[in-house]
């Protein structure tokens, strides 16, 4: 059974700052955009916030083009040190996961660099569109989680309104259903 | 079914073992792990790899371009593309990945 201790912001970022020592070590560069619940508590730590996940995760979701940090991905797989030491596990997505955000997501993204790692990130609205879309308890709760931390304070209501209709659709969904 | 509507079908954890495969496929350092790692003596499908090794190393060095013509190409011989990588053996975590 998959150990699952993800739940504080702090977490995601000393994991990303271990990953770009190593690569930095390894003289090595790479890249990653992260997406799920693990993105959310990424977004909380560079805006301060340390109220931890509402429901614990299992797992990060990095999506990546390069080898090494495929390498990285897969030493820390379900079941591996990786896992045993933190609680948690990494879960390579493939590309195609990408084509369920928002077609600009990556013109509203954010980038952090830690050692020679690239960390690109959408923004908080586009990583929650498609946790909506599913409408799993879980998906909602961290939803839930993202309001009450106040991540979305000083978010346009243009933004917003995604949210909005994103909620309205589901709520029809689910009626219907 | 045409080629489009069948990758459809394919689930993440489906496409993230043909994408990462390949990736890492690419240079003798990511072969060679992969290889070390499948055929370790403590690998569940250790034996089942052995036996399709063939067709799985067919698919990892396979240009993703190509694959509606790969998966044609498998049709033939009895597999498609989907079958084909679904002999792709899951990394264990418990065996190390070095």
């Amino acid at each position: 059974m998959p150990r699952k201790e993800l739940k504080e912001p702090r977490q995601v970022e000393q994991w990303l700052a271990t990953w770009g020592q190593i690569l930095h070590a390894q003289n090595k560069t790479g890249e990653l955009i992260l997406i799920g619940s693990a993105a959310l508590l990424w977004h909380a730590h560079q805006n301060n916030i340390t109220t931890g996940l509402s429901e614990n995760s299992m797992d990060a979701d990095p999506i990546t083009n390069d080898e090494c940090v495929a390498e990285l991905g897969y030493a820390a797989g379900i079941g591996s040190e990786f896992e045993a030491i933190n609680g948690w596990h990494i879960n390579l997505m493939p590309q195609q996961t990408l084509s369920e955000f928002h077609p600009e997501w990556k013109s509203h993204q954010s980038t952090k660099q830690y050692g020679t790692l690239k960390v690109r990130v959408p923004c908080v609205v586009h990583l929650l569109l498609p946790k909506i879309k599913r409408g799993e308890p879980r998906d909602m709760r961290h939803y839930q989680w993202v309001r009450n931390v106040g991540l979305l304070d000083g978010v346009s209501p243009e933004t917003l309104s995604l949210l909005d209709e994103a909620i309205s659709r589901q709520s029809v969904s689910e009626k219907s259903e | 079914m045409i080629f489009a509507e069948k990758i459809k079908y394919l689930s993440y954890d489906d496409l993230a073992k043909l994408e990462y495969g390949r990736l890492l496929w690419k240079s003798a350092r990511g072969k060679s792990l992969l290889l070390n790692h499948w055929l370790h003596f403590e690998h569940p499908h250790r034996e089942r790899f052995m036996e399709f090794q063939p067709i799985v190393e067919r698919v990892l060095s396979a240009d993703p371009k190509n694959d509606e013509y790969l998966d044609q190409e498998l049709e033939k011989e009895g597999w498609s593309l989907r079958t084909a990588l679904r002999e792709i053996p899951p990394i264990i975590g418990r065996i190390p990945f070095r």
